[in-house]
């Protein structure tokens, strides 16, 4: 019987180390296939990655070459989602006390996000499917999230060669915890810095509340010395182009409970335009446009710089609203008002209604119609 | 006396030039900001700017910080570009992500606590001032 005892001694420890050590053997080839599961399930897109390690005694895991193709293919054949490596960390100090907060490491993640005409004429939106896959991935229990060295690039699908070039961006979401006492009195955190197509240089910082009983948040965006020869593409229209000036947008939104109120305030400096081809009529276009911008700046000496405030409200109390896609898809919607306002208001014969049906408006003492926020619309 | 007539007018133009250039440096600075917007208020308090989160005490904590641990930065209790661009070069010491900005995690690594540090952190002096108060 003792003899019996002793042996059960022994054989329990080698069992509980066998399976362990079992468990370290087959662990890894198990969560590739639960992963590869997983993005098999993302509808609209083929997913794969090079490689993939977890690690117990620091709870971790480390997907590499992680790649995401919309499906069927589309024209550019570029994935829509790449990134280096993906690390996430979990806490076993947290995980005992009941909390399963993670920390999220990106390195070099590129996205590309095809823009495809909306309905009824309405601007151009990223994919559907996209956007709902973005929502699926669960996003609370964050203690932090980072990015560095990312890519964003917003290409126009309708408009060949259309592209939004974000780069270089180093982002960071924090404290964004699943219980209120775990917040500690301190709001959810977004800070992202990144570079505008080759000049633009854009910060970002954003607070939120997320226990609040509607969408709370308050931040501002700040994009400065966007070269405008950077946008020719865009500012290539009735044949003006503008190869000097650059332009500062300075943006400031708070929303409470759905109710969102703001302005975002687009300055140009020392803009010349001039006439894209020899035409005459374009040449005196041209003219005329440079002249608006001289009458309408600031005349600080060195500097010519042209500023208006465009208010921003709107209503953000649909149930199931999401807090990310809804202030990013906010603060694109100002951008994109800010800079084609500025260039609609400034340079008249850009916009519609000629010289002096803008030279009119401009000075009109009527205030802005208010930008729309809802990010549907 | 002809030579020395003109002193004044010099004197007159380079203190015109001097007005101009401070007025337009200080119209500058007020038109590159964000427009103000009201502020909202909420149980985990939110703020539009680093500025309305971090008092001038506190940012001159940090500022204290990045300049003992050799990132120069000026006492300025302001988050201006130099407390940026030292901020940015810690963050890239560090390998993590150089926004510039002093998130939770930056303050960690600077040996400070976000909760005593941060508007609406717990281990605020402020916050207990206040909770004692009611």
């Amino acid at each position: 019987m003792a003899f019996r005892k002793r042996w059960l001694f022994l054989w329990i420890p080698l069992g509980i180390v066998g399976l362990i050590l079992l468990a370290l053997l087959f662990i890894n080839p198990i969560v590739a296939y639960g992963t590869q599961t997983g993005l098999d399930r993302l509808k609209g897109t083929s997913g794969s990655f090079h490689g993939l390690h977890v690690t117990i005694i620091h709870p971790g895991y480390n997907l590499y070459g992680l790649k995401v193709v919309e499906m069927p293919a589309s024209e550019h054949k570029e994935p829509i989602f790449y990134a280096d490596r993906i690390e996430m960390r979990w806490s076993w100090r947290e995980i005992f006390k009941g909390h399963l907060v993670r920390r999220v490491k990106i390195w070099n993640p590129k996205v590309v996000i095809p823009m495809r005409p909306g309905e009824n004429g309405k601007p151009a939106q990223p994919p559907l499917e996209i956007a709902r896959t973005l929502e699926s991935v669960p996003s609370a229990g964050l203690e932090r999230l980072e990015i560095v060295g990312g890519q964003i690039t917003l290409v126009d699908e309708h408009h060949e060669g259309q592209r939004v070039w974000l780069h270089d961006v180093n982002a960071t979401l924090e404290n964004l915890k699943t219980r209120k006492k775990t917040m500690e009195g301190l709001p959810v955190l977004v800070t992202v810095r990144g570079k505008l197509q080759k000049t633009g240089e854009l910060t970002l910082f954003l607070t939120a509340d997320p226990f609040d009983k509607g969408l709370t948040f308050a931040g501002s965006a700040e994009l400065r010395h966007l070269a405008l020869a950077d946008l020719h593409q865009f500012t290539k229209i009735k044949g003006l182009e503008l190869p000097d000036g650059s332009i500062d947008m300075f943006a400031s939104i708070t929303c409470k409970r759905g109710t969102l109120t703001g302005g975002i305030k687009p300055i140009l400096k020392n803009v010349k335009v001039t006439a894209a081809d020899n035409k005459l009529g374009d040449k005196i276009k041209a003219v005329l446009a440079d002249a608006a911008v001289k009458l309408f700046s600031d005349r600080v000496p060195g500097r010519n710089a042209v500023a208006t405030i465009i208010p921003i409200h709107g209503d953000l109390k649909k149930p199931d609203v999401q807090l990310l896609p809804t202030v990013l898809a906010v603060l694109r919607n100002a951008f994109v008002e800010g800079l084609s306002s500025s260039l609609t208001n400034v340079p008249p014969t850009v916009g519609k209604g000629g010289f002096f049906h803008q030279a009119r408006k401009a000075l009109s003492k009527k205030s802005e119609k208010p930008i729309e926020a809802e990010p549907n619309k | 006396m002809r030579r020395v007539l003109w002193i004044p007018f010099v004197l007159l133009g380079a203190c015109h030039a001097h007005m101009t250039a401070a007025q337009s440096g200080k119209q500058q600075a007020q038109m590159e900001k964000p427009p103000d917007t009201k502020q909202v208020q909420s149980a985990r308090p939110v703020r539009t700017t680093p500025g309305g989160m971090l008092d001038p005490q506190a940012m001159k904590q940090i500022q204290a910080k990045l300049s003992h641990k050799g990132y120069q930065a000026p006492a300025s209790g302001q988050l201006d570009e130099e407390t940026q661009a030292a901020i940015r070069k810690f963050q890239a010491h560090e390998h993590i992500a150089a926004t510039g900005l002093p998130d939770f995690d930056t303050l960690r690594r600077l040996d400070l606590d976000p909760h005593k540090i941060y508007l609406g952190g717990t281990k605020r002096q402020d916050q207990k001032h206040n909770e004692a108060k009611r």
